[in-house]
């Protein structure tokens, strides 16, 4: 991909769960989407490498919440897709809708 | 209540290590924890158990190996960028061909392969045995939810310091001012006897335990089938009861319709509302059903109104923490409470403080733990042992493979790949060690299974689950590595012109012989510390089964009688009771083979012991004097005889002073004799029970005073009792055979039953058998050390006949010329041996200061066994000294047998 930082397909999606999720993302539910959208199993290893991934590149953020009963008081790391972070998507975005253009036809019946 | 339905279960403890191990040390570890246990959590309830643990693992796995291996490629490529791959291709082919060469070389040798393999799993086996116990039994965490965080809370009396029940209004009082618990339950902890007809197979006697509002949401334990007890089933018409797994499956064949079926007793009818999982063990394990506290309305109406149920001792009470709450701070906060109480309520509460205990040390008692940590000191040592005899095995094979090394090194094989490969020769080992072992310790854990009649806490639940099977591997590999480093290192200092050199192998190598003779006396050292310890817990043992127990065990059938509530006159003479009884000892003594008979509140001690008293002509007691704990049973005054208790001085009861007219009277022991009138005669003395009591109480007389019985442990002095007769509703009958008492358990039995149909006698036993009860954690351990230590010293004396007949081998030529100088046969074989007794003797000195240092750790479980006892420690000695000679006797034979002849010739 040109330009703006890389963005993997899984890094896509996850991106795309958090955005779904709003405030409500983190971990289990960002997993959860992931299965019921792209029904995709997700690996927990690599969601959460992929997490650390977007941080570092600084698309997403997070903030502490606190633990709820049923994760033993445990915390929770709420994610949000940060301004670079939309961004990136937008570019991503834009790279594959250039990249479709024109080939409706010939993709038509696998799309369905 | 959705608090009910609270996940009780808890995430494999490994799996959250290892990904707490494999995430950076940072909030992130803690979040993604609460993730993983926030699926669990939720598996557990919306699947099942065994499926939230698998999803567990996997996620686990995927974290560790993620975040592991992610690690090591970052420095991978910031080293050589895109090697990582090569290399990894490369590693993978040197460890097959490593494990090739394993293979290989183990089969050419298949008896060295054997004897290491067998000794390994030995220690292996032995390990993941006590481990699978320890797991069981103290590192599993109690089966309610977040169980670190309950406890149990006694009553203190404070005079005595010792913990009792404690009375509900007290309970509701702690409840509503507690800010450290956040939720506390009631439940009688001494279950009831009820007499249930489930239509099915006719009567039977249940254990049932009367549990208070919010017992189970207080546990977090919800009902495996149905539902638990809720609020409302305390006012409710129908009576409701929650039965155990174990009942379900035995009375109503573990299908689900039997929710809504009913049991009945005394004319009431109990509607089944849930099941409880089989791990569900409060307040005892066989407990078999639980139903309100107000199905005994009476009881319920009293304890919550009556403000003299104050002083009370009916309910025993459970506690959850706050999460920021801790055991201490509860326990201060606790004392306040108490002491605000004592002002406001100085009729019935001068004398209550407040303890706090941990359930988990509650549920465990406060032996198990310890002595199960000694048993796997005791285990680690057998497998250093086992460890170092393979060690010592894989030295001497080195020595006669160093011709082959040599040939590697001189083609140019690195001492890297060298050492590897002796490293992996072990492991290989060590995988099928851990294979044999792991037979080995199912084997084991069933044997020990069947001790979990014997009243030891959660013993039943012991099984080999995919921790013991980590385990085995772990330490199979551990010992591997640890056998295998010695012969590995030595293996890589081979010099090839030197090894090369003909003759080379016969030489004695010096350095690998002074290591394998360290490694023997190491061996000898460890064997002679769990000999020691053995011997003394064996001495301790012998100590417990000789001990005078104050009466004549043998031959003598315990009963248990339960008489319903009928018999209950409401008068204090309970002469219904009385009469039940008069006829059921004069049908029993009607039997043949029967010698006598009598019954006692309790046989065995298991209450807590509570009563104070005023004595006559002394003085009384300031508040904080501590008074002795004293203890008041009746019985029916056979008793002494059947039991053949020695009495000391004065009279015993008579069946005349059973008269509801007759003065009170008691018999006391002699601990009570010595501690409230030391130096004087106390028949004839007077006391009051109660501990500031007025006129209107009658004077007690001690007319008698017999011999100390053991009536709480074999292993424990008496404490003050006094016998005054009496019958409750609740009796132990004891009857004295002529014979075998278990011939006429059944005719007995069935002479009750005719008697009287609704109270047929249940926990029939022979004395002897509960007595043994009593000390079985310690027969456990002292057979168990017993045979670490047999096997210790198996392995050990192996390692030293090993090291001497291998230095008959090697030194076959230097024998020769010694004979053929004018050594005599005696004198070479006197050489030998006493190669073998140095050995052992540098054994014996490490060894016995290491005894003396566990002999101070155990004290605890010794039972008048002095830490260095010097009967154990002559006999560890001469132990040893046979049976190394023993051993050695035939390699010295040998040598003495050598012809200087032959010996000089093939030299």
């Amino acid at each position: 991909m040109p330009s703006a930082p890389s963005l993997g397909e899984f890094e896509q999606l996850v991106l795309l769960a958090i955005l779904r999720l709003g405030v409500d993302a983190y971990g289990v539910t960002i997993a959860g989407e992931l299965e019921r959208r792209a029904g995709r199993r997700v690996s927990r290893g690599a969601l959460y490498t992929t997490l650390e991934r977007l941080e570092t590149k600084g698309l997403v953020r997070w903030r502490i919440s606190a633990g709820t009963r049923e994760r033993g008081g445990l915390p929770r790391r709420c994610y949000a897709v940060s301004p670079r972070g939309v961004a990136t998507l937008r570019a991503a975005r834009e790279v594959l809708q250039r990249m479709w253009k024109g080939l409706d036809d010939v993709l038509k019946e696998s799309t369905s | 209540m959705t608090d009910d339905r609270a996940p009780r279960m808890r995430p494999p403890r490994l799996a959250t290590w290892l990904v707490r191990r494999a995430l950076p040390r940072d909030a992130r570890a803690a979040s993604v924890a609460g993730d993983l246990l926030e699926e669990f959590n939720r598996d557990v309830e919306t699947r099942s158990a065994t499926v939230a643990t698998g999803r567990y693992w996997r996620h686990a796995l995927s974290i560790a190996a993620r975040y592991a291996f992610g690690r090591q490629r970052a420095e991978h490529s910031s080293v050589h960028n895109g090697t990582a791959a090569r290399r990894s291709a490369t590693l993978l082919g040197a460890l097959r061909e490593d494990l090739r060469d394993a293979r290989r070389s183990l089969f050419k040798h298949p008896g060295f392969a054997a004897v290491a393999v067998l000794t390994l799993a030995v220690g292996v086996g032995a390990n993941t045995a006590i481990f699978s116990v320890l797991q069981a039994v103290v590192l599993r965490d109690l089966p309610y939810h977040q169980a670190d965080r309950l406890a149990v809370l006694w009553t203190l009396k404070l005079g005595q310091n010792l913990p009792d029940n404690s009375s509900y209004l007290n309970f509701r009082d702690w409840k509503a001012q507690s800010r450290t618990f956040e939720d506390m339950a009631v439940y009688r902890d001494r279950v009831q006897e009820f007499f249930a007809e489930t239509g099915r197979q006719g009567p039977e006697r249940i254990h049932v335990a009367l549990v208070g509002p919010g017992f189970f949401r207080l546990l977090g334990a919800p009902a495996l089938l149905g539902r638990t007890l809720e609020p409302a089933d305390f006012d409710a018409d129908q009576q409701a009861v929650v039965i155990s797994h174990s009942f379900w499956r035995q009375r109503f064949g573990g299908t689900t319709d039997a929710i809504g079926k009913s049991v009945d007793h005394d004319g009431t009818r109990y509607e089944v509302i849930g099941v409880m999982a089989p791990d569900f063990e409060l307040p005892t394990a066989d407990v078999q059903a639980w139903t309100p506290m107000s199905v005994q309305p009476e009881l319920w109406r009293r304890l919550q109104q009556d403000p003299r149920s104050r002083a009370g001792d009916l309910v025993a009470v459970l506690g959850r923490l706050n999460p920021t709450a801790t055991f201490e701070s509860a326990q201060a906060e606790l004392d306040t409470i108490a002491a605000r109480l004592r002002d406001e309520y100085p009729d019935t509460n001068a004398e209550s403080g407040v303890l706090i205990e941990p359930l988990t040390d509650h549920v465990l008692g406060s032996r198990t733990a310890p002595a199960l940590w000694l048993l796997f000191g005791a285990v680690g040592f057998v497998l250093l042992i086992a460890c170092a005899n393979v060690a010592n095995l894989a030295l001497a094979r080195g020595a006669t493979r160093r011709h082959e090394l040599s040939i590697r090194t001189a083609l140019g094989a690195n001492k890297l790949r060298l050492v590897r490969q002796a490293l992996t020769e072990n492991l290989v080992l060590a995988v099928l060690a851990a294979s044999v072992g792991l037979l080995f310790a199912w084997l084991v854990a069933t044997a020990l299974r069947t001790w979990a009649a014997s009243g030891l806490p959660r013993l039943e639940t012991v099984r080999l689950d995919l921790n013991v099977f980590l385990f085995a591997l772990l330490v199979s590999l551990a010992s591997g590595l640890i056998a295998g480093v010695l012969p590995a290192l030595q293996s890589s200092t081979v010099n090839p012109v030197d090894a090369l050199r003909e003759g080379g192998a016969r030489l004695a190598g010096g350095r690998g012989s002074r290591l394998r003779h360290g490694l023997v006396i190491a061996e000898l050292a460890l064997a002679v510390v769990l000999l020691s310890g053995a011997g003394l817990l064996i001495r301790s043992f012998v100590r417990v089964q000789t001990v005078d127990r104050g009466f004549d065990s043998r031959h003598v059938l315990l009963l248990q009688v339960h008489l319903p509530d009928r018999y209950d006159d409401g008068k204090d003479d309970a002469a219904q009771r009385v009469a039940y009884f008069r006829e059921a000892f004069e049908r029993i003594l009607g039997l043949p083979g029967v010698a006598a008979a009598g019954a006692v509140t309790d046989f065995f001690i298991e209450r807590n012991v509570d009563s104070l008293t005023t004595i006559e002509g002394q003085p009384r007691r300031r508040p904080n004097d501590p008074a002795p704990p004293l203890l008041r049973d009746w019985v029916i005054p056979g008793y002494f005889e059947a039991m053949r208790i020695p009495l000391l001085q004065g009279r015993p009861l008579r069946d005349s002073d059973l008269d509801p007219n007759a003065p009170p009277v008691g018999v006391i022991n002699e601990t009570m004799a010595r501690a409230f009138w030391p130096g004087e005669s106390p028949v004839g003395k007077r006391l009051k029970w109660g501990a500031n009591v007025g006129a209107d109480t009658p004077w007690t007389t001690v007319v008698g005073v017999v011999a100390d019985m053991r009536r709480r442990r074999l292993d424990e002095a008496a404490i003050p009792y006094m016998f005054e007769p009496g019958v409750s509703d609740l009796m132990d009958v004891v009857v004295r055979t002529v014979g075998d008492p278990d011939a006429l358990r059944d005719v007995i039995r069935a002479e009750l039953r005719a008697l009287e149909p609704t109270a047929p006698p249940y926990g029939v036993v022979t004395v002897e058998q509960r007595l043994w009860e009593t000390v079985a954690l310690r027969t456990l351990q002292t057979l168990l050390l017993g045979a670490l230590a047999a096997a210790a010293l198996i392995l050990a004396v192996i390692g030293v006949y090993g090291i001497i007949h291998q230095s008959v081998v090697t030194r076959t030529q230097e024998i020769g010329i010694r004979m053929a100088l004018g050594a005599s046969a005696s004198s070479v074989l006197r050489m030998i041996l006493s190669g073998a007794l140095g050995l052992a003797a540098a054994g014996l000195g490490l060894g016995l200061i290491g005894s003396i240092a566990l002999g101070r750790t155990i004290s605890s479980f010794l039972y008048e066994t002095s830490p260095v006892d010097p009967l154990v420690y002559a006999a560890v000695v001469a132990l040893l000294l046979i049976v190394t000679t023993v051993a050695c006797l035939a390699p010295a034979r040998r040598a003495a047998r050598v012809d200087p002849i032959t010996a000089l010739r093939y030299a």
